[in-house]
């Protein structure tokens, strides 16, 4: 970043302009109203001055010595015409005035000797600017006159001064004005550029992560979308390698949980093998509790692996909106032949309504499956089991020998864990009644369900 | 029937291939997918094993099934997570986990086989029925007399025949006979369909045998 790019040395140039305003912008001002001024009037005027002036007069009076009076009227005419808004008269050696031109006062016809004395006396530094000269050396052959507004001989600065005081405020304005906006501009896209962050920020992609932005120029909020865009870059980096190490830990628990159910499922194999082979009603039991023991293994396995997975968060919830009626009995189609296998008597209490909660359907099937699970296992004897949805109800009951029983046998265990953890992460509650001649457990709905936690 | 079964696992496989050949099929067993291609033609039904050395079951499931999309797909596999099994049902028209029973891979093997019109025998008897799945005739063999269904009631009773021993609830019986959405009031329509059907085939229809009502949760017919 070069130091005159940097916003702190625009401030502070709008600082020095704030502090230096009126010392610099006078002069500059007058600068820029006048100078053109001069320039311009100067070759518009035949007036040059005072002393010009008079100098001019006296010299056109003694050209015009001893000249005819029609001469004398021409060149008059000649000089009135050169020099606009003067008044010239003549006055010859007897004392006669002769010809005016453009003159406004009245005159004598006949010069007396006091009229002579008040009118030189009236002409001294009066305005208008009065110059008499003799008509060559000799001050008895007449005398000629010219009368100016003092305004037009004036120097030109003098001269504009009256007409230019309303420029010169304008002027004065404008500059105040340019400064203004240009403050106002320098704030204005400082304001655009720090929204735009703002909103970059505020931006995401389905990700979470905003948007890497687009650098607008080398200066501090430069640096700061800099910063901004290598923070997106890091992020990005993060969330891809928590990606690939989620995928690492599914593909590991998915070999681990391989090299599990392979061996069960050959044991099993070999088991039907047996099963040919024995015939005593003892061994064929024995057979059949080892069968079960491989399927309760490999429920163990699941649920083992998902709560892995789920309490260290790899196990994200994706929540739908669930029509509970119809997935519930389809759920219970499922489990149907299991539950008719061991005898248990279904029934199935849905609404006529349809029932939408906001859930993740995968985990609401895992949770279905855990509790029928545990019914098969432990509450077999009652042999019933009923499912019943209300408004903001989900109730399993079975006619088992209640938990406390149950939760002596190992196993039960992880599988309510889990139950525990899916309902409470999807904004449901849950709660367990137990007795000795059955369990309820009921899965609520809450006003604040339908996000997870 | 011909079986085409992949399996790496050389206890299981021989397990497997036992069985079935017990139960009549003829199975041709091989340890990876690598040596396939040009033998795959001819087989009935393909039971796949996800995990194989070189390509895996499911890249190779997919490609068994564009190629012959008639032959039924049974996936095995040790993976019981929830997305492996609807990554391989994308495909595949049935997916097992490890450890499986012998008698129910052959059981879901009898049910594909007979989804696809390929089951041992063309004719299917349930109870008093004889149903011949070529000619879709069906008859009381006790009367000896064909029975004749409507359009609506031999679609729903083909729908049974295709998911044996398979709880189907109302909204999927409905959905999949009438093509609609199901809501609330199609109960009845359906309920009145398989009244007449149950008239039909049912030796006492005020005591079903074959179409079962499973209460609160639908009907099945079991083979």
């Amino acid at each position: 970043m070069k130091w005159h790019n940097s916003i702190q040395f625009k401030f502070a140039v709008f600082v020095l302009i704030a502090i230096m305003f009126i010392p610099i912008v006078m002069p500059l001002t007058s600068m820029v109203t006048y100078i053109p001024g001069v320039f311009i009037e100067y070759e518009n005027t035949p007036y040059e001055g005072f002393n010009e002036l008079t100098e001019m007069w006296h010299s056109e009076a003694r050209n015009l010595e001893g000249k005819e009076d029609s001469k004398i009227k021409k060149r008059l005419q000649e000089l009135n015409d050169k020099y606009p808004k003067s008044e010239i008269f003549w006055v010859d050696h007897t004392g006669r005035t002769r010809d005016t031109f453009s003159y406004s006062g009245t005159l004598p016809g006949k010069w007396s000797v006091p009229y002579t004395i008040q009118f030189m006396k009236d002409s001294f530094d009066a305005d208008p600017y009065t110059v008499v000269a003799f008509l060559g050396k000799k001050k008895d052959s007449g005398f000629m006159v010219i009368k100016v507004d003092r305004i037009l001989l004036e120097p030109p600065v003098q001269r504009l001064s009256e007409g230019y005081n309303y420029a010169f405020i304008i002027v004065f304005l404008a500059f105040m004005l340019l400064f203004a906006l240009l403050s106002y501009l320098f704030i204005r896209s400082i304001r655009k550029r720090l929204l735009r962050l703002k909103e970059a920020m505020e931006a995401k992609k389905g990700s979470g992560i905003p948007l890497a932005i687009k650098i607008s120029k080398m200066d501090e909020i430069g640096q700061i979308e800099e910063s901004f865009n290598s923070m997106v870059q890091a992020l990005e980096g993060s969330r891809l390698r928590e990606i690939q190490e989620e995928k690492l830990r599914r593909e590991l628990i998915a070999n681990l949980s391989h090299d599990i159910r392979t061996p069960l499922t050959t044991i099993r194999g070999h088991l039907n093998s047996i099963n040919q082979e024995i015939d005593t009603a003892k061994g064929k039991a024995a057979l059949e509790t080892i069968d079960h023991k491989i399927d309760f293994l490999s429920g163990l396995i699941d649920n083992l692996f998902s709560y892995t997975l789920l309490s260290a968060g790899k196990y994200p919830c994706h929540l739908n909106r669930v029509e509970m009626n119809r997935f519930i009995r389809e759920a219970a189609a499922g489990w149907y032949p299991i539950l008719e296998e061991h005898e248990i008597e279904v029934e199935l209490q849905m609404q006529q309504q349809p029932a939408f909660w906001t859930v993740d359907p995968n985990w609401i099937e895992r949770i279905i499956d855990n509790l029928l699970q545990n019914v098969v296992r432990h509450a077999r004897e009652g042999k019933f089991v009923e499912i019943s949805l209300t408004d903001n109800q989900l109730i399993f009951k079975d006619k088992g020998r209640g938990f406390s029983q149950e939760s002596k046998q190992k196993g039960a265990g992880i599988g309510m864990v889990i139950i525990d953890l899916m309902v409470r992460e999807m904004g449901l509650e849950w709660e367990i009644e137990s007795t000795g001649t059955g369990t309820t457990i009921y899965i609520r709905k809450l006003d604040a369900s339908g996000s997870c936690l | 029937m011909k079986i085409l079964y992949l399996e790496d696992d050389l206890e299981i496989g021989k397990w497997v291939k036992e069985y079935l050949e017990s139960r009549g099929y003829e199975v041709d067993w091989f340890t990876s997918g690598l040596h396939l291609p040009e033998r795959e033609d001819g087989y009935d039904l393909t039971i796949l094993d996800v995990m194989l050395p070189g390509l895996d079951g499911f890249s190779l499931g997919k490609r068994l099934k564009n190629k012959h999309s008639q032959m039924p797909i049974i996936m095995l596999s040790a993976r019981s997570a929830i997305e492996d099994k609807l990554e391989g049902l994308e495909f595949a028209d049935d997916y097992l986990t490890k450890p499986f029973h012998a008698e129910e891979l052959a059981k879901r093997v009898e049910v594909h086989l007979r989804r696809y019109d390929k089951s041992l025998s063309s004719k299917l008897r349930i109870r008093h029925l004889e149903i011949d799945q070529k000619t879709n005739s069906i008859i009381n063999t006790i009367t000896n007399e064909e029975i004749i269904l409507t359009g609506k009631q031999f679609q729903i009773f083909k729908y049974f025949l295709r998911h044996l021993n398979q709880i189907l609830t109302k909204e999927q019986l409905f959905e999949k006979v009438w093509g609609d959405q199901y809501i609330e009031g199609d109960h009845k329509t359906l309920m009145v369909h398989i009244r007449y059907l149950r008239e039909k085939i049912e030796q006492n229809p005020s005591e079903p045998e074959i179409i079962e009502t499973i209460r609160g949760i639908g009907y099945r017919v079991k083979g």
